[in-house]
């Protein structure tokens, strides 16, 4: 009865207070919000639109799209600009101004290809690929242990650097078997959703595989169940996700059966609180009567048997369900294009399909009606399943992907736009969108430029790496307590319920501004790149060190008017002018930007 | 080659927006939220303007502090003496607040939702429960009371409304501003780092100001020309500007000074200098009105009863929120109110740990949720009573003993600091991302449906 009377006030709370006309989420997406922000801070450019060449297939279609619809674009981005966010957005680090001034001055037509093949390669890709997917997945050592977070790294770092194929590791995650997820890394990716009940070694089996449903749809089919997770999404989700509005909170335990005999034990004999589990496929199946301690009660009426969420397919009987699952999905053309949509948005700021995990199946298919007042979700439908193909035509080879995607034309235009800009424009990709620097990249790009590396401990590892995008996963910084305040001023999540922002804040200027981490940085010290420059013999002139100090923090030269300016700050106390000059470059605008 | 940034230059007029507004207006509501509603007519008590929390990070063991239940597994050298007719104390470890009863209350028929760190101490910052489809948008607590005193703010005001402090361990982390604007987000100050920044000596002022002068001249002039509308610019910049006035604000001086005086007063230790942070906040009142004060480290699992966990812990607890209570309510206004008449304070763990013997193997206490103790002071509580009876264990809650006859809940907590605060705590807005009504108190709560409820019988 109780139950009853909370599903009616859920009900009725909503009946009472029909959704606004202005819902953000709906109206306003990401899309709009990137085409705001790049056209505010990019604005226009007197330069004048030139076609572009069309580099790969992704060209064709984002360029086919505008020559059909008359939609101008923005030109190809300079050696610069494009320089800096390749650099950032393959690596999450900056440049080197010999990098930048040799790749500048080089007339090698190839020049681009080339540098993307190697930046693809470099140890820096790996770190910041391994230090995302960790964030995807939330690694941490709260909730794997120290131990099986580093080997879970370990993992994710070498399927980069080797290039697995992707539906391979997906496979691989999904059906390993351990007893600990200390000694086998990729157990860890399941034991990451462990439900936790009334004590330390409680661990609840139906709400554990409520969760390993949930994530494992939103990490590789691009869909949220968490909403229909705890009621069907009738009378919830007609605002937000039609195709989500007609499924049944039945059809997610359904889901979640395939982990019904998943059993993830912490390890009892261990007679501590550490987060050691092991996991088999011992459990006793799904059962729709089980308590929940995190949900909504099920009040189902007994074994689930499993059934793919989005087919319906079932398992091949007597077939281990996790081995009949991972076939199923990594089978099922969503599983690529999930994938490829997800890294699209990374590599160019807004997804093809937006929210990358709230896929809307109602819209998809260019050729069918899409529900009343819902235009058709993807913006490229044609563009996402090309991807979608090549990649798995090409072994789910990510590295394949981002060189696809790094080398196109369409990456590779400007932020800038000439004559006026419309958002009706931002679905096109007519422009680079601008992005706010994440809290590893401000970091990085730090002690990058200045060459003043504190150096970050890795807990039983025995070894101190120097960038953010190095470390295991946030905690990590905790050692270095004015470090790790940096990192989450600026938004960093600790992967376990605090999400990561990327919002300005006070604190962030103030650090900035007058930190002492900021402050130390900014000297010239020995060992500093300042600092060297400053010893350099035969003695460099203040036009070569303030070059080379644009070229380090912004990745370009000074313009006349700010070489002007910077030769001003010397007159003072040379030393001191420079250590000014760094200051002003970190705070400039266009440091903390991914343009 | 010519500068990417400088191309707005030439085209600014595109970012003139008819005449300008002057900046350093950050904290001002930009975005109202609305469709505001109050359900019903009630009446806020409006009896603060200032609210702590002080979260013991990891949960307290009520039985071993304010609700002591004396077995033969309690410590021999608690030294447990009844300082209130019914009042046994563990003297050792809780001296100072022994003998300043009268400025507090204490919830003795407390409980929380959950047991699991995560999802408990979200409840406390948030007062609603985790769901994690609605987790990106519902703002906490915090900025709940900075969006509704966004309008109450005054020109000079510098400091953030919404304070965090040491916030450094928790599973939750710090909860940010949700659907609401983010200027209204945890300001997180952590009083083990170098906290100088926000508050520069005289020389470090005038480089500061002198750098600050260059950079406006240095940068594009998107960052000091107002007529330029820009919005992410206006952002941007107005996050320098108030940081500008914050680290000039005379008054941040005294914000972020930590007197030796006062370190040893407050017992020389990380939550001590928190608290001494606390009282600078509330009695600049430079615009800060909510405070969220962490001390980490209570989840004694294992051995609670070796000096270095219970024990220390609850040691530095007193030293510091004893200094608090005292220091604010020894200051007065110059309206002739103490600063603890304004300032409602809430000392909890997101729940409480297990009562009756110790775990065995690692002689420590888990968690429990079914009944564990809160103190509160401030903001108009009557200091010296007592509210709800637990059993010999301190299991059960025996006797509620306030209105709502059952334990009392983070909701009814919420409910008490919203109306102090003169804040409708029946209020809802239902222009929400999700399109779910958020309501100011959950009348939903993890399991069940309850009516919330002021917890009146704490005023007297």
């Amino acid at each position: 009865m109780k139950h009853l009377a909370v599903f009616l006030f859920a009900i009725l709370g909503l009946a009472q207070n029909p959704l606004p006309k202005d819902h953000p989420e709906v109206k306003r997406g990401r899309r709009q919000q990137a085409s705001r922000l790049t056209a505010e801070i990019a604005g226009g450019a007197s330069a004048k639109a030139s076609p572009v060449s069309r580099r790969n297939f992704i060209d064709e279609h984002i360029f086919g799209r505008m020559e059909k619809d008359r939609v101008p674009h923005a030109p190809l981005a300079g050696d610069y600009e494009f320089f800096r966010r390749v650099h950032l957005d393959l690596t999450g680090r900056l440049p080197k101004p010999e990098e930048t001034r040799a790749f500048a001055s080089s007339s090698d037509p190839d020049k681009r290809d080339r540098l993307i093949d190697k930046l693809t390669q470099s140890e820096a890709y790996k770190a910041k690929w391994a230090y995302w997917f960790s964030d995807l997945a939330q690694v941490n050592s709260n909730r794997l242990g120290t131990d099986g977070r580093n080997l879970f790294y370990q993992y994710i770092y070498d399927f980069l650097h080797l290039d697995r194929p992707y539906n391979e590791v997906v496979e691989e995650i999904l059906t390993t078997r351990a007893a600990s997820n200390y000694y086998i890394g990729p157990a860890s990716y399941l034991v990451r959703w462990v439900v936790i009940g009334a004590t330390c070694t409680d661990t609840v089996h139906e709400d554990t595989s409520d969760e390993i449903a949930i994530w494992s749809a939103k990490h590789f089919l691009g869909i949220n169940l968490q909403c229909v997770s705890c009621h069907d999404g009738r009378g919830h989700l007609e605002k937000i996700n039609p195709w989500m509005a007609t499924r049944k909170r039945e059809e997610l335990w359904k889901q979640a059966a395939f982990f019904g005999r998943t059993r993830i034990l912490r390890r009892a004999e261990v007679q501590t609180t550490k987060d050691e589990y092991s996991i088999d496929d011992k459990g006793e199946g799904y059962d729709a009567r089980a308590r929940s301690v995190v949900r909504v009660p099920r009040n189902g009426k007994g074994m689930v048997e499993p059934e793919f969420f989005l087919t319906g397919e079932r398992p091949q009987p007597g077939k281990p369900l996790r081995q009949e699952f991972v076939r199923i999905l990594t089978s099922h053309p969503q599983f690529a294009r999930a994938t490829v949509n997800m890294l699209w948005a990374e590599m160019m700021g807004v997804g093809i399909v937006d929210p990358v995990d709230d896929f809307d199946f109602s819209r998809m298919d260019p050729s069918a009606k899409t529900p009343e007042g819902w235009p058709l979700q993807p913006s490229h439908p044609e563009l996402l399943d090309a991807l979608a193909k090549d990649f798995a035509n090409n072994g789910y080879s990510l590295r394949r992907l981002f060189r696809l995607i790094a080398k196109s034309s369409a990456y590779q235009l400007s932020s800038r736009f000439p004559g006026e800009w419309k958002d009706s424009y931002a679905k096109y990709y007519a422009r680079k969108f601008v992005r706010r620097l994440t809290s590893e990249e401000m970091y990085d790009s730090i002690v990058g430029a200045t060459n003043m590396f504190s150096p970050i401990p890795v807990p039983n590892r025995g070894m101190y790496v120097d960038y953010a995008t190095e470390a295991r996963s946030p905690e990590d910084f905790r050692r270095h307590k004015d470090i790790n305040f940096f990192m989450e001023s600026f938004g960093q999540p600790n992967r376990d319920y605090s999400p990561r922002t990327n919002d300005g804040a006070i604190t962030q200027a103030v650090l900035m501004m007058n930190s002492p981490m900021v402050k130390e940085k900014i000297r010239a010290a020995p060992g500093s790149y300042l600092g060297g420059l400053l010893a350099q013999q035969p003695a460099l002139g203040d036009d070569e060190i303030i070059g080379r100090l644009f070229l380090r923090f912004l990745v370009r030269p000074p313009l006349e008017k700010e070489m002007a300016m910077a030769r001003g700050l010397l007159t003072r106390n040379r030393t001191g002018g420079f250590e000014d000059l760094q200051w002003l470059l970190l705070n400039k605008v266009d440091f903390i930007f991914n343009y | 080659m010519a500068n990417y940034f400088e191309s707005f230059l030439t085209r600014r007029e595109m970012f003139r927006l008819g005449s300008a507004a002057a900046t350093g207006s950050y904290f001002l509501p930009l975005i109202k939220p609305h469709n505001v509603r109050a359900a019903s007519k009630v009446s806020p008590r409006g009896s603060a303007r200032f609210a702590i929390f002080v979260m013991l990070d990891g949960g307290q063991s009520h039985v071993d502090a304010w609700d002591l239940k004396e077995h033969q597994w309690t410590p021999q050298d608690f030294d447990i003496r009844e300082i209130q007719p019914g009042v046994k104390w563990p003297m050792a470890i809780y001296p100072k607040l022994a003998k300043m009863m009268d400025k507090y209350a204490l919830i003795r028929s407390a409980a929380a939702w959950d047991a699991v760190h995560g999802r408990a101490q979200y409840y406390v910052q948030a007062a609603h429960p985790l769901n994690l489809a609605l987790k990106k948008e519902l703002p906490p607590m915090g900025a709940v009371v900075a969006s509704e005193y966004a309008g109450r703010r005054r020109e000079s005001d510098s400091l953030p409304p919404y304070v965090a402090i040491n916030v450094t361990a928790s599973q939750a982390g710090l909860l940010p501003s949700g659907f609401l604007p983010a200027a209204y987000s945890p300001f997180h100050l952590n009083t083990t780092t170098d906290l100088s920044a926000f508050s520069p000596d005289p020389e470090g002022k005038k480089e500061l100001l002198r750098r600050w002068e260059l950079l406006k001249t240095f940068d594009d002039r998107l960052r000091s020309d107002p007529s330029l509308q820009a919005k992410a610019f206006r952002d941007y910049n107005d996050h320098y500007e108030g940081a500008t006035r914050l680290m000039a604000d005379p008054r941040s001086a005294a914000v972020f000074r930590f007197s030796a005086e006062d370190k040893t007063r407050y017992g020389n230790s990380t939550t001590g200098d928190a608290a001494i942070l606390a009282r600078n906040l509330i009695e600049a009142d430079a615009g800060t009105n909510f405070i969220f004060l962490q001390q980490n480290g209570w989840d004694h699992h294992k051995d609670i009863y070796l000096k270095k966990n219970h024990w220390d812990h609850s040691v530095e607890l007193d030293n510091a929120l004893s200094a608090l209570l005292h220091d604010l309510s020894a200051t007065r206004r110059p309206n002739g109110k103490t600063l603890l008449e304004e300032t409602l304070v809430f000392c909890l763990g997101e729940f409480g740990r297990t009562p009756g013997p110790l775990n065995t193997g690692l002689n420590g206490r888990d968690h429990y949720p079914n009944c564990y103790t809160v103190l509160a002071a401030g903001g108009g509580i009557k200091g010296g009573k007592i509210i709800g009876r637990t059993d010999e264990m301190g299991a059960k809650v025996v006797d509620p003993q306030w209105a709502g006859k059952r334990p009392i809940y983070m909701e009814d907590i919420a409910t008490t600091v919203y109306s102090a605060l003169g804040i409708d705590w029946t209020k809802t807005l239902t222009n929400t991302p999700s399109g779910r009504t958020f309501y100011y108190v959950e009348p939903l709560s993890a399991t069940q449906v309850i009516v919330n409820k002021e917890i009146g019988e704490l005023f007297g």
